[in-house]
């Protein structure tokens, strides 16, 4: 006759297997964390319109800015000219742009002056950032933009 | 005298360590999708002294995203507001309808790098049509690519 056996209770053995769950899980977990943090990575560079233009805007306002850069589009050489107070730099690189700037503050003009920066409509939106670029590594905090309101826009 | 003891398999209690992963995976799940909803995929320009910061310190913001469409006669754009495409009128109305909710409206601007620049000026001049002082636009904070 057999006899009864003896050992922990056989309910035990009815507990579900949670460890390729938790396998799953983590991929899943690794690949949002890794999507999210590419998402924020990004900074900005912050501006104000001048109040006098607003509401109603496109109001055409004088100014007397400490610093002009004027950005005209170029085909030689590919990408922008950069024109400073109505004079072309003679390297024509952002970096000498910020040169340019800090030789300016440090022969006295005001880091907290306007300045403004115009272009043309075809030039690169990367340029117009690099040119505000240079101005904020340059000491230059208040930075403006001049617009054209005769330009024409394809939306699609 | 008594048999000794049979050997027991040693298991690790999972279900705990469940909980917290899956608390965590509906937390990323969630905020990547406001990401997502609000951030079109775009190629923005770099600026190294773009600044990484909290999106309470902006205020309210209104996020512009502005792609760039390749056509035969040259680059057009398209204005897109939480995924949605629209024009510029559209676009002037929801500035509008932000402005009259709240005065403190800050318009991020998300544009290609190859952008003309004229679609992007277009948006300010539609902030200073409304009201909207503060346009802020976003960059990558690193070097020049080639």
């Amino acid at each position: 006759m057999m006899s009864p056996r003896r050992g922990f209770s056989p309910t035990l053995n009815y507990a579900p297997n949670l460890a390729s769950m938790v396998d799953v899980t983590m991929v899943i977990l690794i690949f949002f964390m890794l999507g999210t943090s590419v998402n924020i990575s990004e900074g900005v560079l912050p501006t104000e319109l001048p109040s006098r233009v607003g509401p109603g805007g496109d109001s055409e306002i004088n100014v007397v800015p400490t610093v002009q850069i004027a950005l005209m589009e170029s085909t030689d050489p590919p990408g922008c000219r950069i024109i400073v107070m109505e004079r072309e730099l003679v390297q024509n690189t952002f970096a000498s742009l910020s040169a340019f700037l800090r030789e300016r503050i440090a022969a006295g003009a005001d880091p907290k002056g306007r300045v403004l920066i115009g272009a043309e409509p075809g030039v690169a939106y990367q340029n117009v950032i690099s040119a505000m670029d240079a101005c904020v590594r340059a000491g230059f905090s208040n930075i403006q933009f001049s617009v054209n309101t005769n330009v024409k826009i394809d939306v699609n | 005298m008594q048999p000794p003891p049979r050997p027991t398999g040693v298991t690790i209690n999972l279900a705990s360590m469940v909980d917290v992963t899956m608390c965590l995976m509906i937390f990323f799940m969630l905020t990547t999708h406001m990401v997502k909803n609000e951030n079109s995929t775009i190629d923005l320009p770099n600026a190294l002294s773009a600044k990484d910061v909290e999106k309470k310190d902006l205020g309210e913001r209104f996020v512009v995203n502005i792609r760039s469409l390749e056509r035969a006669d040259g680059i057009a754009a398209t204005y897109v507001v939480q995924e949605k495409p629209m024009t510029l009128v559209d676009l002037e109305e929801r500035l509008r309808s932000e402005r009259l909710r709240t005065s403190d409206v800050n318009c991020v601007i998300r544009a290609d790098r190859d952008l003309p620049y004229k679609y992007v000026q277009a948006v300010m001049l539609v902030c200073a049509k409304v009201g909207v002082q503060k346009v802020t636009f976003s960059a990558v904070p690193r070097g020049d690519r080639p």
